[in-house]
């Protein structure tokens, strides 16, 4: 494979395959509109009919119901720990089996950007729900339509505390007393969008803004007009809302966030950060954000004035593989296929799968904060969880039916890429297994 | 565990892992050195936010009841009953009466309006006054630079419950460092050679390689995250770490504080009595200072909760100290005495009392603590930390 080709592979895609294709610009773009695999994930609908009857459950409960509910409750829990085990079998089968990942990695990348679990509230393991039915079908398009489908997400509703957001002078707030809750307000100027330029007004204002929208367990996320905060609510310097105000208020407001320079910069910025190094060249971030702008920010865009530009292509790799990343580049490598992934069992699942992902410091259905995971090189790269990725990488070579020479094995992994001290290190194992095992391990595979 | 001769990253973001509304990480990094002397320093990062309002409670401020309608509620009076302790800080009550438990109530660092977790977090951990972004080492590292002979590591903490609350009701099989990572010595040899030639990978892959071996690590004990760490700690402490920090979450209450608070208050709480028993009688020569990003607003907001604010508390404790006072005044909780009408005003910026605790235990120089450790701050006169 061509230098371009492999270096495509590793950097912007989720590495390479025995039987793969090459990684240069145009597959990269062309791997974009590759349609997502239906029915691979469990629904957020699902989670949300299995929340309400839980919810209902416990009412009858506290109602004195004759009939004990214990059963049916650990019913739906058991159903929902199942599903949250096969997400994550389909999720890394999905990334073995995708030709080159681009994809992939956009939606890890989104999923971070939008960071959201939902531990703790409603829903139970509805993260892969959200990204798969909030985030995905929006990869490609235009930002403000993603940005708008992750705020309006319950999940993300939940995580950061909207459903408890109440206008103080709305009908509902009049009433009760109840008041605004800044969360999502706050991280939607500071980590969606803006980044910076923006002071704690600003935040308050796009708080009162925000009320009205909210989700309930019957139907999802919705626009109530009860506890939404009336009258003209001014941010930057333009007016929204009015008497009533109404969701396209908020929608508008969204859409104007998304077209601000600081986001275009914000956002350039950070998916150059995420594929190519941790200080970017500016030249090229600047040539994304200019992008972005120009094309009234259409994401296809954003991604190909990245692929576009030299500085995206330097042949060194100064990024780290993520450990569901590295996870399935390895399992790609070692020609493991997604019909072995599916059919693991769930002990297996959790044993060979979410166990290692949570020791590597990315555990399934987990975020550790609203800003998502630290994406620097250096912030996978622990000791602990270097140690969980060397185990992991040792298991997996002792354990394929076929292990391959690993002087071939080099080659494979890495294409021209790999250094000649890991070529040499390669060849001294002691077994076969342990080679591959040592070059999953090493500093060159951990990179992209 | 690795005793890297190299001095590693103190308190820097690497320990981090973000903002504590979605809790801790399931393994917490403790980063300890060693230094000269018997004197024994811990520094605990509470993330999120610490609502000190709510810690310690100002309960004869005549503002107080007001801004807090439903977070004012019970709690133990310290002293003259000017202020009270949460109902789950109660157990601390008799460190304050031994003289053993101090607050500075109205305190901050220097970062002022933004409110973010990740940046607030930075400068708490830098020690510096401008921009976060320019946050490279952690002021603990650079007053290690200044006691010849110390030395820097980090140990990994498994916080078994934690992991457990991910996890659900189903017992899975745990990674754990000794038990799994059996390799041969070719491979370590091999493993060990790559890791050299790529200096991301060094440290962290040559520390895995060792992990196998640890003491105390193999088999990590059960209890709750705040014991373990401290019994943890308090042996590394008995032997030849002098400094520590370690950070604890859960502080950041936007809603439903007067539940939600509780367990990282009691985390705290635990974490301190615990590295008091098991230190014995070397809790004597030991001072811990707790300190927050920054405090959250006056007012209760309207869900029960409270948001990113300015001024709040940090908690000292430790057999050194000249304790069982209130350090450094009260602003009061009018409107007028609020910062920006909304939130405590801090007196004096909490860099002066970890510079003035680090000149007290280690005679480390005023000159050096206002320019290097803490660059441009101003130590002001001694609050008089230690006895």
């Amino acid at each position: 494979m061509s230098r371009p080709a492999s270096l495509g592979m590793i950097r912007f895609g989720l590495g390479l395959r025995p039987e793969g294709r090459g990684g240069d610009g145009a597959a990269l773009m062309a791997d974009l509109d590759r349609a997502d695999p239906p029915g691979a994930i469990t629904p957020f609908a699902t989670r949300l009919d299995r929340a309400a009857s839980r919810a209902a459950l416990r009412r009858a409960q506290r109602e004195g119901s004759m009939v004990d509910t214990q059963d049916k409750r650990e019913a739906i829990n058991q159903a929902e720990a199942q599903d949250s085990l096969s997400d994550l079998r389909n999720t890394v089968a999905r990334g073995v089996a995708a030709p080159i990942g681009f994809r992939e990695r956009l939606a890890d990348f989104w999923a971070n950007h939008f960071s959201a679990d939902s531990r703790g509230g409603h829903f139970r393991f509805a993260r892969a729900g959200y990204i798969e039915d909030a985030l995905r079908p929006h990869l490609v398009g235009n930002f403000a339509t993603l940005l708008r489908a992750a705020v309006t997400h319950p999940v993300m509703q939940g995580y950061l505390n909207q459903n408890v957001s109440v206008g103080p002078f709305s009908l509902v707030g009049r009433r009760s007393g109840r008041g605004v809750n800044e969360n999502l307000a706050r991280e939607l100027l500071e980590l969606h969008t803006l980044g910076v330029g923006y002071s704690q007004a600003d935040v308050t204002q796009m708080a009162r803004l925000l009320t009205g929208m909210t989700f309930d367990l019957d139907q999802g996320y919705k626009f109530d007009p009860r506890i939404a905060e009336p009258g003209l609510i001014e941010i930057f310097g333009k007016r929204y809302g009015g008497r009533p105000v109404m969701e396209h208020h908020v929608f508008d407001a969204l859409d104007d966030l998304a077209l601000r320079p600081e986001t275009a910069a914000h956002l350039a910025g950070k998916l150059a950060r995420y594929f190519i190094s941790d200080s970017p060249d500016p030249q090229l971030v600047a040539h994304m954000q200019a992008s972005y702008l120009a094309s009234g920010g259409d994401l296809r865009v954003l991604y190909r004035a990245m692929l576009e530009h030299p500085a995206a292509w330097g042949p060194e790799l100064r990024k780290t593989r993520a450990p569901m990343h590295w996870m399935v580049a390895s399992l790609r490598a070692t020609g493991v296929t997604p019909d072995q992934i599916g059919a693991l069992s769930d002990r297996e699942t959790r044993r060979d799968l979410r166990a290692p992902l949570q020791a590597m410091g990315a555990a399934w259905e987990f975020v550790p904060s609203p800003a998502g995971y630290d994406d620097s090189a250096r912030a996978w790269i622990t000791a602990q969880a270097m140690a969980a990725r060397i185990t992991w990488a040792m298991g997996l070579a002792e354990r394929l039916p076929q292990t391959p020479d690993p002087r071939d094995f080099v080659t494979r992994a890495m294409g021209d890429m790999a250094s000649p001290q890991l070529a040499r290190a390669a060849g001294g194992a002691e077994t076969r297994g342990q080679g591959v095992g040592i070059i999953l391990s090493s500093p060159d595979f951990n990179r992209c | 565990m690795r005793h890297d001769p190299t001095r590693r990253a103190f308190l820097t973001r690497a320990a981090a892992l973000g903002c504590s509304a979605a809790a801790s990480p399931f393994m917490t990094p403790i980063a300890m050195a060693s230094a000269p002397g018997e004197n024994r320093l811990v520094v605990i990062i509470l993330r999120g936010a610490l609502d000190g309002l709510d810690a310690l409670r100002p309960m004869g401020d005549p503002h107080f009841a007001a801004l807090r309608p439903s977070l004012s509620e019970g709690g133990t009076p310290l002293g003259d009953g000017f202020f009270a302790l949460h109902p789950e800080l109660s157990g601390l009550a008799p460190l304050w009466q031994s003289g053993e438990l101090a607050f500075v109530p109205a305190t901050s660092t220097p970062y002022r309006d933004k409110r973010s977790h990740f940046d607030g977090q930075d400068l708490l951990e830098a020690g510096i006054a401008g921009d976060a972004a320019l946050a490279r080492d952690g002021w603990l590292n650079r007053a290690l630079t200044l006691m010849p002979g110390s030395t820097a590591r980090t140990a990994f903490a498994l916080g078994r419950e934690r992991m457990l609350i991910l996890d659900g009701a189903a017992p899975i099989t745990h990674w754990q460092p000794g038990t799994k990572l059996e390799l041969g010595p070719q491979a370590r040899l091999l493993l060990d050679y790559l890791f050299i030639q790529d200096p991301l990978f060094t440290e962290a892959g040559l520390t895995a390689l060792e992990m196998g071996s640890a003491p105390g690590m193999a088999d990590a004990p059960r209890g709750p995250a705040g014991e373990v760490l401290a019994r943890y700690l308090a042996e590394q402490m008995r032997a030849e770490t002098r400094i520590a920090s370690l950070s604890l979450s859960g502080f950041d209450t936007h809603q439903s504080q007067k539940n939600r608070l509780r367990p990282a208050l009691r985390n705290l709480q635990t974490t301190l009595l615990t590295l008091r028993a098991e230190l014995g009688p070397l809790w004597a020569r030991t001072t811990v200072l707790a300190m927050t990003e920054f405090g959250r607003t006056a007012r209760e907001n309207g869900t029960g909760g409270t948001d990113h604010g300015t001024g709040g508390a940090m908690l000292l404790a430790g057999g050194a100290l000249n304790g069982g006072r209130m350090i450094g005044g009260w602003p009061g909780l009018s409107e007028a005495e609020l910062y920006a009408g909304r939130d405590l005003m801090p007196l004096r910026d909490v860099r002066a009392y970890a510079a003035w605790a680090l000149r007290d235990m280690f005679s480390l120089r005023a000159s050096d603590l206002g320019q290097l450790v803490f660059p441009g701050l101003d130590m002001g006169d001694t609050p008089g930390l230690l006895l």
